[in-house]
């Protein structure tokens, strides 16, 4: 009996982990790719596995929101080339509380993100990349440079992290 | 035959013979016949090499899978995890009647979601509290340990359970969060609080017996001190405060005999459980802690009196249970060294040589455990005590070690100095388990 009821939550877990990735599968499959300017630091966790933490220059405008939540307006601020390959670089140019965002629709250009007020700094929970052990060596190695997430957009509002992209020479004035 | 198994077969003639099922005369005989028998060695030669083996396999694999681990494609990583998950709960499910796989899988299928939780978060990038994590782990584990009932499942369910409302209450951004702009606002969060903590206790208490219920039950009360400090008007102002609460009601626990109905037994267990735990965490304090504040503070009298009360406690608390060398006096000693050592945290910046005693004062109170569980012919403390000494060294090691293991080559001298220690120990230990054993006989 006990062994039945046992194989039941096995079943539900699985489908909790299926349906998580599903989700994320999706956002991203319906998502605008963009860069972000970012500064990381490296700390590591033996627990989490190894993982940077990331600092966003240009993700926080000025204004002031009630609340804990807030909207933020994502647009186009330039366009770089990494290892020969342009991405468009956005950036944080409005955040207001989410009720007074009227039109939220997506587009290659800009969009809204929806983030967490948490003390005096917005959080998107684009705070980690975690990178592997072979990884490791050649991100320790980095000195200057400029540093890039990729980051993809949701018509939903949620950010992610897909990768980190740097480029080694220091950006043309 | 092996100790445990000679223990269980001089019982049982014991028994056999009171109940006169069998005869002096044929017990002796049946004595005799099995000490004849050559007694098998726990940790033979082949055994050992056996293990040499495994722990070379799984270093390998260990260092094979993490240097590849991006090349692994996501989902190859997430379908493992989900292999791994089927594996523990088929394997779960189909020893049902084994006392030693089902308890140890059952612990395992607790913990697993958080592992999954953890892989998915790497496998999307994702940031955010530590608290959700924790709590969608203790959801999906409940049902493993109402369905499984093992007390180790229901107890690594609680120290989930202890991990996440203290995550929860002190990390800003949770939603039951005091710190910060998120500072619990509602009364009704603390009730929900309350609740959980009652519903744990519940399942501990069914589930895991009294000693982990006793454990639960100090963490209840500071967490409740944590709250009265972080969302009423009580003030504490000194982190070090949290700790001599918390050595106070080490020493105030163990007269718990007659509030809780345990056994003087139960109660020198947990006692003596909460006293290695608590000297374990102050050994970490070597690192160099900033702990400091005010001392003027409604806590600090709070403390006071719960001090006086623990030393009270203490001072007319039984300790036959574990007076070794020295007598009772010098154990009483001991178990005030974890407040003795928090009241130190106190008095400035000795953070660092608290960190050091602590490590030393873990140490001795191992051997004296030692020493007087051989005087009382208790095995059981002897491992426990052994135990805790090698996870100490474990510990330390990974501590100034840890870090310097870039290669596979470290790895495997790691691997085999822990074997050493591990050989060490149990030489040892068995040492001390045959005058245990002669003390019996005496």
């Amino acid at each position: 009996m006990s062994g039945k009821w046992l194989r039941l939550t096995l079943v539900a877990q699985i489908i909790f982990f299926v349906a998580w990735a599903g989700v994320e599968e999706y956002g991203r499959a319906n998502a605008v790719e963009f860069l972000l300017e970012t500064r990381p630091v490296d700390p590591r966790d033996l627990l989490s596995g190894h993982y940077m933490t990331l600092r966003y220059t240009s993700l926080d405008p000025e204004g002031s929101v009630e609340g804990v939540r807030a909207a933020v307006r994502l647009e186009f601020e330039k366009e770089v080339t990494v290892d020969g390959r342009t991405w468009p670089v956005w950036h944080a140019v409005e955040k207001v509380e989410p009720g007074r965002v009227g039109d939220r629709s997506l587009s290659s250009t800009g969009g809204w993100a929806d983030a967490t007020v948490t003390g005096s700094r917005l959080d998107f929970g684009i705070d980690r990349f975690y990178f592997s052990e072979a990884r490791k060596e050649e991100l320790n190695s980095l000195r200057g440079g400029s540093f890039y997430v990729l980051a993809t957009l949701g018509g939903d509002g949620t950010l992610r992290v897909k990768d980190l992209v740097w480029d080694r020479e220091p950006p043309t004035p | 035959m092996i100790r445990n198994e000679k223990k269980w077969l001089e019982a049982r003639l014991e028994e056999w013979v009171g109940e006169r099922l069998i005869a002096g005369d044929q017990a002796e005989a049946i004595r005799v016949y099995q000490g004849e028998k050559p007694e098998r060695q726990w940790l033979s030669f082949f055994g050992l090499l056996v293990g040499v083996g495994a722990l070379s396999v799984g270093i390998g694999t260990i260092l094979v899978v993490s240097y590849n681990w991006e090349r692994i494609p996501p989902v190859l990583r997430q379908l493992g995890f989900l292999l791994a998950l089927a594996g523990v709960a088929e394997g779960m499910a189909r020893s049902a009647g084994n006392r030693i796989a089902g308890p140890a899988l059952g612990v395992i299928w607790v913990l697993l979601p958080l592992a999954g939780i953890g892989l998915w978060g790497q496998v999307y990038q994702l940031s955010g509290d530590a608290f959700t994590p924790l709590a969608v782990t203790l959801m999906l584990a409940l049902p493993v340990v109402w369905i499984g009932r093992h007390a180790s499942a229901a107890a690594a369910h609680a120290l989930v359970f202890v991990w996440t409302i203290f995550v929860g209450v002190l990390e800003p951004g949770s939603w039951i969060s005091m710190r910060g702009a998120d500072a619990l606002r509602t009364s009704w969060l603390a009730v929900v609080a309350v609740v959980l903590w009652a519903a744990m206790l519940h399942q501990t208490r069914r589930l895991s017996g009294p000693a982990v219920t006793l454990l639960l039950w100090m963490a209840f009360l500071v967490f409740m001190f944590t709250i009265a400090g972080n969302w009423t008007g009580f003030d504490i102002r000194h982190e070090g405060i949290h700790f001599v609460v918390a050595g106070a009601l080490t020493m105030i626990f163990w007269v718990g005999e007659g509030v809780l109905g345990l056994s003087g037994r139960r109660v020198a267990d947990v006692g003596w459980f909460a006293t290695a735990c608590f000297l374990y965490v102050l050994s970490f304090f070597h690192h160099g802690v900033g702990i400091g504040g005010g001392l003027e503070t409604a806590g600090l009298y709070y403390a006071a009196v719960l001090s006086v009360a623990g030393v009270v406690c203490l001072a007319r608390a039984d300790m036959d249970e574990v007076a070794g060398a020295g007598g009772p006096h010098v154990a009483r000693v001991l178990l005030a060294l974890p407040w003795i050592l928090s009241a130190l945290l106190l008095g400035g910046d000795r953070h660092e040589a608290v960190g050091y005693l602590a490590n030393f004062v873990l140490v001795v109170f191992c051997l004296y455990t030692m020493h007087s569980a051989v005087l009382r012919a208790d095995r059981r403390r002897v491992n426990a005590a052994v135990f805790v000494l090698g996870l100490l060294m474990l510990t330390r090691i990974m501590d100034y070690f840890g870090s310097l293991l870039t290669s596979g080559s470290a790895f495997l001298v790691l691997g085999f100095l822990f074997l050493a220690m591990a050989y060490g120990l149990n030489r040892g230990r068995r040492h001390v388990l045959e005058q245990v054993e002669r003390g019996g006989e005496a």
